[in-house]
């Protein structure tokens, strides 16, 4: 913003711009920084009762999925600090939905490709924020080959050159298009060898730069963590919907197995790619909050279950019910360590050893 | 019954009894979910609200000079 030089080109510049784009709005002060990253946050949830809403047709579970995610706690800390991974996986769930609409709504072909188009945009927007977009892109390029195949969800109709453009080829050319921007705002050229060069750099610094050790969880503990990051506004998962996520996502795996439903094919594919990439991304240190993306699809999982249980009641009242006032004493202990609010505030429910 | 399930199961519904318009890969025919007008306006309102108000929750405390300092 002040024009002195990239001082972080490890990652693609378009998080980063947008973060600019709030301290220009809210000045150069706490609320201008992670203003930008508290929208995105915002912009986070209502895909995620888009997205639902569009898998189960079904708004008050869709409200759930929503309401889950922003007790999560990730969501929280994740959107109220100046991090990329908030923006990348906002344009990650817009581009779900994009891609889901482009599936299950009964439109026009042509409305179809525009979808479609708009899938890769997001996609392309997601990746020139953080380059993890690339998985679960991957994902949806395997289901749409997965429907083409099946000859299924129109996507014959629309073209396997459509398909390939949409999904290929728009979001490579949108994260080209961001890193432009930087080329201009720093007067480089913007050549294709420039843009080697600085991806070449990006790869080489996440594959030799080790991070930082206090920070440093493999991902295999994330799933059942129980201490806070204390580095990081004492990030820990709600333990009810991370935990109870976790269980629901195994019934949906059960399900997909016996009747091939697409909800939970989906949020069991997009958990899988987010949390698996970890397995063989070559970087020297993984961090907790990487598992952000993975407890969004938990909380669609969650109400994927809790749906299935409208019906039952347990000592009198609806599971759904008892699991959010659960969630939400869960989320009120966790806060004021989160929000970081001061003495005697920090400790009003209970202080952390 | 018995043929109305039958003809519910070909067009993919995975659950028939309180989870209607679940699609699944295995449909024979494609099952159509489009928004009526009402609907439509509701999901955007509620988006909207969903939006405004989470926004102004998460920014809540957020002028703090530095929150997350390691310790």
């Amino acid at each position: 913003m002040t024009g002195t030089g990239n001082t972080n080109p490890e990652h693609p510049p378009l998080a980063k711009i947008l973060i600019a784009g709030g301290m220009k709005l809210a000045g150069d002060t706490p609320f201008g920084w992670r203003l930008a990253a508290a929208i995105f946050g915002s912009l986070t949830l209502v895909a995620i009762f888009l997205w639902t809403f569009l898998l189960l047709d079904n708004y008050l579970l869709a409200l759930i999925a929503a309401f889950l995610a922003l007790l999560n706690n990730f969501l929280f800390v994740i959107a109220r600090v100046a991090m990329l991974d908030v923006f990348y996986f906002a344009f990650v769930m817009w581009g779900l939905v994009a891609f889901t609409a482009a599936l299950t709504l009964n439109i026009s072909i042509g409305r179809r490709r525009i979808l479609l188009f708009a899938t890769g945009v997001m996609f392309g927007l997601g990746g020139a924020c953080k380059w993890n977009t690339i998985v679960t892109l991957a994902a949806v390029a395997l289901v749409v080959v997965f429907f083409y195949l099946r000859d299924s969800r129109h996507l014959r109709q629309i073209g396997f050159a459509t398909l390939a453009v949409a999904v290929v080829l728009v979001p490579a050319v949108v994260y080209c298009l961001a890193f432009w921007i930087q080329c201009h705002r720093f007067h480089r050229p913007f050549t294709a060898g420039e843009l080697v060069s600085m991806n070449m750099f990006i790869w080489r610094y996440h594959v030799n730069c080790p991070g930082p050790p206090a920070l440093d969880s493999p991902w295999y503990r994330w799933i059942f963590r129980t201490s806070p990051e204390r580095g990081m506004s004492y990030l820990m998962g709600n333990f009810v919907v991370v935990w109870g996520g976790f269980l629901a996502l195994l019934t949906c795996m059960w399900r997909f197995c016996r009747s091939l439903a697409l909800p939970e094919g989906l949020v069991t594919l997009f958990y899988g790619v987010n949390l698996l990439q970890w397995v063989v991304i070559p970087q020297q240190r993984t961090m907790y909050y990487y598992y952000y993306p993975c407890t969004v699809f938990l909380c669609v999982a969650f109400a994927i279950v809790l749906g299935s249980m409208q019906e039952r009641r347990v000592l009198g009242m609806r599971p759904i019910v008892i699991i959010l006032v659960m969630a939400s004493v869960f989320f009120l202990y966790c806060y004021p360590r989160m929000a970081a609010l001061e003495a005697p505030y920090d400790c009003a429910l209970g202080c952390w050893n | 019954m018995a043929r109305v399930l039958k003809y519910r199961s070909t067009l993919g519904f995975s659950h028939f009894a309180g989870n209607q318009n679940r699609c699944t890969l295995a449909s024979v025919g494609e099952v159509k979910q489009e928004f009526p007008g009402q609907m439509q306006k509701r999901v955007g309102f509620t988006g909207l609200a969903v939006f405004m108000l989470s926004l102004s929750f998460l920014l809540l405390g957020i002028e703090k000079p530095a929150y997350y300092v390691m310790d």
